[in-house]
């Protein structure tokens, strides 16, 4: 990562900022990993976490696991150390199959943040050489022309060419590119050249290193490898309950990978760490944003995917006023996240979401500030710290007077 | 014929005059449950108001638990007192065991469509999104009611409304005034959810109503008149009454409930469109028609078997029916017919007119029949040629 100085720039940062580890986000940040390619990210994830954690396992389609064991059992379980899945994802998975089959007694928190990134893919490459291209998750033609990208487990690259404007039109110039009419071009003339290089189904990705802005960082994937990052730091803790950090795949493709993890864990609540889009730059209508970078992390109320458990929310809120972290509430507009997927696991899962605001995400550069990063954490953390059981404990449902008044679930 | 319209006297006054009336339960859910605020992922108070009604009118109906989201589950065993199995969420392989019961499983969805603040500007007027199906050209002039009771008026910017071609409203041209003169002293922060304004209504001598919510306070009260019913005289089927949350919103709370209930027979009460109306599109739906017996709607094609059954039923109740073929929308049915393995599944409806807008008109006739027909449920669909408890 290179940057700026931070003095040269501010004081330091709050909440023991200057104590996380920037450069894990930096690396996190400039890996490789669209949807469905996330093996690189979740590389780094696993090693960056693995000397914290008590357990580590994948699963069948990719998710990582790491089981930060409570307190109380910490103290006298055996610590377990398990690889990270390869290929074989799934078959290292703690437990024997009849405690796979069964909810564990006492389900732990769920805490998820997603691997993957949006980008291209290679769908075919023309007798020219060129690659065609389609979308990994939500992305404009405008935010690949003139981009150098790289592609595939080599890191092939290319670039997306961007006409002069000497010799573009009015009318080109006057609509944005459709992903459809776009082309990699690989500095090759031929297809066996091309077919060499890369093949179809390669994922590309933005060519973009991370950049250090003082408060803020630059870089092409902070969504959501800053929610990754955020949740790393977390597991450097130990809390009062166990703690199962889930490193989820392909949620710009559709939030796939969080409900099997939510099924599989059947946890007690969840908390999701995403980075979100801002709308807050200027503009002249005083009816937005949906958050602003600088005014902490977001907790959201509702989104297109879900409605958040409100007690989780007024936990979150109650936690950041105590510790006196800077926060806002995210504008409930569209937009989802694996919570939609979480929350409608089983019986259903108390679910809500912190947000990192980000300016120009789904782009080649991302912006993202550190204060809100480090506050991210901070109001996590002092919510894990103080949770109880009670928080989501049933709703009770007395009836005076009613020989049914009950508060718990009716005998057989 | 529609014994409800055959032998109903005209009348002026309050539902009680009209002959062949619903119960007075039934009408007191309408009114208590209309009442009752409650958008989508904030159903507490309909919630409240339904544990009220059946410890009012029901009490020997089980109140089993409410779930993480915020679901009501309900039940009435089996005459004889036997429950299916162990209670739900015990190892679903409780289900085969021999001479169960059969499981009926009726969804009436409590939540109601809205609006949500996403942003207060400087002059205090709140600007909004959609919570649900809300027409949101239409919304310009309705009254909408916050959970603390504050009501306020949406309207739309004028100069982008003209500027807009066919001048319709879009989402970003509205907002709504609470009559705050400045954001500091607006009581409105962003993430409060907002309702229709309104109220129940009689109309036609107390035969109809209109409310601001009957999509789906209606389904709620013939669900719980039905539960009522069935309490006073189990039958060989095991009822389960959930009153689900966030229907508007995707069907959620039907998809966590039919995971924990697993069931025999899904049927969902919920409200319909009607045909019977000035250039209406076309729709063989009535209201005063009796309950609608769901074929198919947007969402979902109802499991012939539960059909025909529920059709039966009708018949040796002299409950009026119609059938219901709803080109669009769909109800919770849709999410619990494919649980698990999936599940027999069908819905009752309520022909609604005006449905998603501010005022909404039912028949009680239709309300009383969509009642009669669900406590007829509780015989179970033993001796159906399509049965076979599910496993």
């Amino acid at each position: 990562m290179s940057g700026r100085n931070v003095n040269d720039v501010e004081s330091a940062l709050p909440y023991g900022g200057d104590g996380l580890d920037w450069a894990l986000l930096a690396a996190l940040s400039d890996a490789r990993g669209v949807s469905g390619d996330e093996g690189r990210v979740r590389d780094i994830v696993a090693a960056a976490v693995a000397p914290h954690v008590d357990e580590l396992w994948t699963d069948a389609i990719g998710n990582l696991y790491a089981r930060k064991r409570g307190e109380r059992v910490a103290a006298v379980a055996t610590t377990v150390r398990r690889g990270v899945g390869g290929p074989d994802a799934g078959a290292n998975e703690p437990g024997s199959p009849a405690a796979r089959s069964s909810e564990p007694a006492v389900p732990p928190l769920m805490v998820c943040a997603h691997l993957d990134e949006v980008g291209l893919m290679v769908v075919d490459v023309d007798g020219d050489g060129m690659a065609r291209l389609a979308a990994v998750g939500g992305v404009l033609g405008a935010a690949v022309v003139g981009q150098r990208v790289r592609i595939g487990a080599d890191g092939v690259v290319g670039v997306v060419g961007l006409p002069p404007a000497h010799a573009t039109t009015d009318a080109v110039r006057a609509r944005l590119p459709a992903l459809e009419e776009l082309r990699i071009d690989l500095g090759v003339t031929t297809r066996d050249a091309a077919l060499a290089l890369v093949q179809p189904g390669d994922g590309a990705v933005w060519d973009t290193a991370t950049v250090d802005l003082g408060p803020t960082l630059l870089g092409k994937a902070m969504d959501d490898r800053a929610g990754c990052w955020a949740l790393a730091m977390l597991l450097r803790s130990r809390y009062p309950m166990d703690i199962v950090g889930v490193f989820s795949v392909q949620e710009e493709a559709g939030t796939r990978g969080a409900g099997p993890a939510a099924h599989r864990l059947a946890p007690s609540a969840a908390f999701v760490l995403e980075c979100g889009t801002t709308d807050d730059t200027p503009k002249d209508r005083d009816d937005t944003p949906v958050m602003r970078v600088g005014d902490g992390p977001a907790v959201t109320v509702m989104d297109s995917s879900m409605v958040a458990d409100p007690r989780l929310v007024r936990h979150l809120v109650a936690a950041a006023e105590s510790a006196a972290i800077r926060h806002q509430i995210r504008a409930p507009k569209g937009g989802g996240t694996d919570g939609g997927k979480i929350h409608l696991a089983r019986r259903g899962v108390p679910t809500a979401v912190v947000s990192a605001p980000c300016r120009y995400l789904h782009g080649p550069q991302a912006l993202v500030s550190k204060h809100d990063l480090a506050g991210m954490v901070a109001l996590v953390r002092a919510a894990l710290e103080s949770w109880s059981p009670d928080i989501v404990a049933p709703i009770p449902f007395d009836r005076p007077g009613s020989p049914h008044s009950l508060n718990r679930e009716v005998a057989p | 014929m529609n014994p409800q319209t055959a032998s109903a006297s005209p009348s002026t006054a309050s539902p009680s005059t009209v002959t062949n009336a619903p119960s007075a339960p039934l009408l007191d859910a309408l009114a208590t449950f209309t009442a009752a605020w409650g958008p989508s992922g904030r159903e507490g108070a309909v919630r409240d108001a339904i544990i009220a009604w059946l410890a009012a009118h029901a009490p020997t109906v089980d109140i089993v638990r409410i779930d993480a989201l915020g679901n009501l589950f309900t039940r009435v065993r089996a005459a004889g007192g036997a429950a299916a199995g162990a209670p739900a969420g015990a190892p679903a392989d409780d289900r085969t065991a021999p001479s169960r019961p059969a499981r009926i499983l009726i969804a009436a969805h409590m939540d109601e469509i809205g609006v949500i603040a996403t942003h207060v500007d400087a002059t205090g007027f709140v600007r909004c999104s959609a919570v649900g199906g809300v027409p949101i050209a239409d919304l310009v002039g309705c009254r909408v009611r916050f959970e603390s009771g504050l009501e306020g008026v949406i309207d739309a910017e004028a100069i982008a409304r003209k500027a807009a071609a066919g001048q319709t409203a879009t989402l970003d041209m509205l907002y709504i005034d609470v009559g705050a003169p400045d954001r500091a002293a607006c009581p409105v922060r962003v993430g409060d959810a907002a309702a229709y304004a309104g109220g129940l209504v009689w109309q036609d001598g107390g035969r109809r109503a209109m409310a601001h919510n009957m999509d789906n306070r209606a389904g709620c009260a013939a669900l719980a008149e039905a539960l009522r019913r069935a309490a006073a005289a189990p039958g060989a089927a095991e009822v389960w009454g959930v009153f689900t949350v966030q229907e508007e919103i995707g069907l959620r709370g039907a998809r966590t409930a039919g995971f924990d209930v697993p069931c025999d027979v899904a049927i969902a009460v919920d409200i319909t469109g009607a045909g019977d109306l000035p250039g209406a599109a076309p729709l063989a739906l009535a209201l005063g028609g009796g309950a609608a017996v769901k074929i198919s709607d947007g969402g979902m094609i109802s499991h012939r078997g539960v059909v025909g059954w529920l059709e039966r039923l009708a018949a040796d109740g002299h409950i009026p029916v119609q059938p219901e073929v709803l080109p669009g929308g769909t109800t919770d049915a849709a999410a619990l017919q494919l649980t698990g393995a999936g599940v027999p599944a069908g819905a009752v409806s309520i022909p609604t007119r005006h449905a998603h807008r501010p005022g909404q008109v039912i028949d009680i006739g239709d309300l009383e029949a969509a009642a009669a027909l669900l406590a007829a449920t509780r015989i179970g669909p033993s001796g159906e040629a399509w049965y076979t408890p599910q496993d």
